[in-house]
């Protein structure tokens, strides 16, 4: 059913595009940030040393003036619109990755325009058009044999600053010197090592497997194979032994035989799906939230076959009877949300950028009446594996974009995370952090050190955050003191939280005391710790007690 | 509200149930809590509120501590003075744990914000929110399939303003009768505290059950297993709880009219 042998085709590559998107001139340093990682650096950040991956914080002490700004998929989406549109004029079918990159299979459009070269010249001269002035950045193209190798291809370009157009056949070779890194941008979605925390929604199943390819470029790094023509040297079969499907994958690549995913089958005729949107919808949540329901029901279709979705068609018909079918590609396969995500980019795009007013007019034509999703390209359903070690699953993705909601709400500093810390103390033992301080996807366990003098375990259940006085007496009603060298004065009888009544001692036990910081005459603290059992009304509590300066404070409570 | 109403309510109630049974989707709890809880775990959807004498707050982070095992987040709202060691102690895992810090005036919001993605809320005692915002907030609970647990209590007689229970909750649970073993007058320290935990509700909870916990044991939370069934309501316990306990009448048919409301 389909040709076989790799096709040729085109893709274009803008790199760091979600920093260009923010649209500000060229020389502003620019950041896009998600998930506390930095996604995305403008050529003038670049200059001053960050890099993607970095922390926040980090990016700003290597450039204090860099702006940085949160991810904005809808944003991308809208700045990469009139870049598809002025494609779309050259070349009927366009595959979209992603906001910034694209594949265009060449076999039609190079005959029309005279050659792959002439093609891909008028692509880049359409795609710098189409940014303007408004967006300045690089542009890559790259002409090669089968669309992930394009990629690649098209990475080099931008670091040449030239359109690279590589002859049939000559793929290989070319690839070749390239650093085996190189694999990261390409297998398994293109999802760059800095999204490993996500990306929205979709991105779930494929920042998995490009967490795959960057373990794989690693692990190849590692064992002394630098180029990715050392790789293609290796044998086909101990590829597919030690590194799997990936592994393969990827070899394939390398050795210019990239073929379409191996096991792709016809895309069954009747899993294509459509609603119809009545009364048609103008507002881009209102589509995308019947979007979600469509992709649920064509991944439900899907696998009940056992079949997984690479590429998928997604059309809108409007009112005044305008459609747009666009296709949407991905390394992996596409799971519901992230078709669902692919639709809304589309709907952001069709939406809110100016072209839908070439059809809109005062009769609301430019509504969208119809939606409908189609599998263009089916895999048989590998599987998925979870990652073993654990990694970002769902429902930290879910309580990810929560907490960014009620920061949003209660500002930065309120929302926290417990970290495990050290101290005698009860509040020491675990320190409340900014959740922006942390990375909640590969969370670290700090190894537990004994602190000697701390109050044994259990740890109270309350730690009093505001102090209050406690007078502490003996039997003749003294106050009770601990002497420097740990001795209590008296066993205590009664003790009087706050001024309230005073209550009988039913047990004690301690003290324990802890000279911390002696060496520091501003931190030095020298404290007694007493656990008190209390004859309350309802029923007895427990309270650990403090003593510093001759002064007993209720530090917590075992509740 | 009339007799006929609330059976017209109740069939209503029957039509729109889903398909799904409820017990099915259920968060696990550590195995010394399964007693007390209807379906033996957390039902997504409801709300909880633990109250009672001292033990309420460990309570708590035993409940927590199961869903947090099973790779569920747990939000933290409104408790400022939680021990955290404590709730590790007691099983938690604190890296799925979420402390919201927010003034009383944006409680709700950040409620709702939170019930949207995270799978147990935990609201603790710094706030009494109002009965139309908890009854706002269960709806959205029962909405997005999460729960809610409020800790609240006489809290431990340090003169700290009491929470009132919060209305139509559908498990309430009750720490009563605590002793602390481990400790004497000048020896040993603090080891294990033992209590009654009554629980009572609605939907699988008509009965008031007491299980006889060691909060905190030696591991945890560890059961204690009573002589007779532990299923039993003890014969000299006092008599159930009224779960809704906020006066006015026909309240369940409220309760009633407010679950019927599509979502």
């Amino acid at each position: 059913m389909f040709p076989t042998g790799p096709v040729r085709s085109l893709a274009v590559c803008v790199p760091d595009f979600e920093a260009v998107a923010v649209g500000r001139p060229a020389s502003t340093p620019v950041v896009v940030v998600h998930g506390n990682r930095i996604r995305a650096v403008s050529p003038a950040a670049r200059e001053h040393g960050i890099v993607g991956g970095l922390r926040r914080r980090e990016a700003q002490s290597r450039c204090p003036s860099v702006e940085v700004h949160e991810l904005d998929e809808s944003r991308d989406v809208r700045a990469f619109e009139p870049v598809l549109s002025a494609l779309e004029e050259l070349a009927p079918r366009i595959e979209v990755l992603a906001p910034g990159r694209c594949v265009i299979p060449t076999r039609g459009p190079s005959r029309y325009h005279g050659g792959d070269r002439a093609l891909a010249t008028l692509v880049a001269e359409r795609v710098r058009a189409a940014l303007g002035d408004e967006f300045v950045c690089p542009v890559g193209v790259g002409v090669a044999d089968g669309p992930r190798a394009a990629q690649l291809v098209a990475a080099e370009s931008v670091r040449t600053d030239t359109v690279i157009v590589v002859p049939p056949g000559a793929t290989a070779a070319f690839l070749a010197p390239l650093p085996v890194a190189q694999l990261r941008l390409i297998v398994g979605g293109g999802e760059r090592p800095a999204a490993r925390s996500g990306s929205g929604a979709g991105s779930g199943r494929g920042s998995r497997t490009g967490a795959a390819a960057t373990d794989l470029a690693d692990l190849l790094g590692r064992m002394g194979i630098r180029t990715l023509g050392h790789f293609a040297a290796l044998g086909a079969p101990d590829v597919s032994a030690r590194f799997g499907a990936v592994g393969r994958d990827a070899h394939l690549l390398v050795t210019g035989a990239e073929d379409r995913p191996p096991d792709v089958v016809d895309p069954p005729a009747d899993l294509r799906v459509s609603v119809e949107l009545d009364p048609p919808v103008e507002r881009v949540e209102t589509a995308a939230f019947s979007a979600k329901a469509l992709a649920d029901e064509l991944h439900t279709g899907l696998a009940s076959r056992g079949l997984a979705c690479s590429r998928v068609a997604v059309a809108f018909e409007t009112v005044g009877g305008d459609r747009q079918e666009r296709l949407w590609r991905h390394e992996g396969a596409l799971s519901a949300s992230a078709m669902a995500q692919r639709v809304r980019w589309q709907l952001d795009g069709w939406l809110r950028s100016g072209q839908r007013h070439r059809s809109v007019d005062e009769r609301g034509d430019g509504a969208i009446r119809l939606i409908e999703l189609f599998p263009d390209e089916v895999t048989v359903d590998a599987g998925r594996q979870l990652g073993f070690w654990g990694g970002a699953d769902d429902g930290t993705e879910r309580a990810l974009r929560a907490l960014a909601r009620v920061q949003g709400l209660v500002g930065h500093e309120s929302v926290l995370v417990p970290e495990r810390s050290g101290g005698r103390g009860p509040a020491d033992r675990i320190e409340l952090v900014v959740v922006d301080s942390v990375d909640l996807t590969q969370r670290v366990e700090r190894p537990a050190a004994p602190w000697p003098g701390a109050v044994p375990a259990p740890a109270p259940a309350l730690v009093w955050s505001e102090l209050r006085p406690v007078e502490v007496l003996d039997a003749v009603g003294g106050g009770v003191t601990v002497s420097g060298r740990g001795h209590i004065s008296a066993p205590p009888v009664r003790c009087r939280i706050a001024g309230g009544a005073p209550a009988t001692v039913r047990s004690w036990a301690g003290p324990w005391c802890s000279d911390e910081r002696w060496w520091d005459p501003v931190g030095h603290r020298r404290r007694a710790r007493l656990q008190v059992v209390l004859d309350t009304p309802p029923g007895p509590t427990a309270h650990l007690l403090s003593l510093e300066s001759g002064v007993w404070w209720l530090e917590a409570t075992y509740d | 509200m009339s007799g006929d109403q609330v059976a017209a309510l109740r069939s209503l109630i029957e039509q729109v149930r889903p398909v799904t049974a409820s017990h099915e989707r259920t968060l696990p709890v550590l195995p010394a809590l399964e007693q007390l809880l209807p379906f033996r775990g957390l039902q997504r959807g409801t709300m909880l509120w633990v109250g009672g004498g001292p033990g309420a707050t460990s309570l708590a982070f035993g409940l927590a501590a199961g869903p947090t095992q099973a790779g569920s987040w747990v939000a933290c709202v409104a408790g400022r003075e939680f021990g955290w060691a404590s709730a590790a102690e007691l099983g938690v895992d604190l890296h799925r744990v979420a402390v919201v810090r927010s003034e009383p005036a944006d409680w709700a919001a950040v409620t709702a914000a939170l019930v949207d993605a995270f799978d147990v809320v935990l609201c603790g005692p710094d706030h009494q929110p109002e009965r139309n915002q908890v009854l706002r907030l269960a709806a959205r609970a029962r909405e997005r399939g999460s729960v809610v647990v409020a800790v609240g209590g006489d809290g431990p007689g340090v003169g700290r303003g009491r929470v009132r229970p919060w209305p139509g909750v559908d498990v309430r649970l009750d720490v009563d009768d605590p002793s602390w073993d481990g400790i004497g007058a000048g020896w040993g320290s603090l080891r294990g505290r033992q209590v009654a935990v009554r629980a009572g509700g609605r939907h699988g909870m008509d009965r008031t059950r007491r299980v006889d916990l060691r909060l905190p044991g030696d591991g945890g939370v560890e059961p204690i297993e009573r002589s007779g069934s532990p299923g039993d309501r003890s014969p000299d316990g006092p008599s159930p709880l009224p779960v809704e306990d906020t006066p006015g009448d026909g309240t369940d048919a409220e309760v009633l009219a407010f679950r019927a409301r599509p979502a």
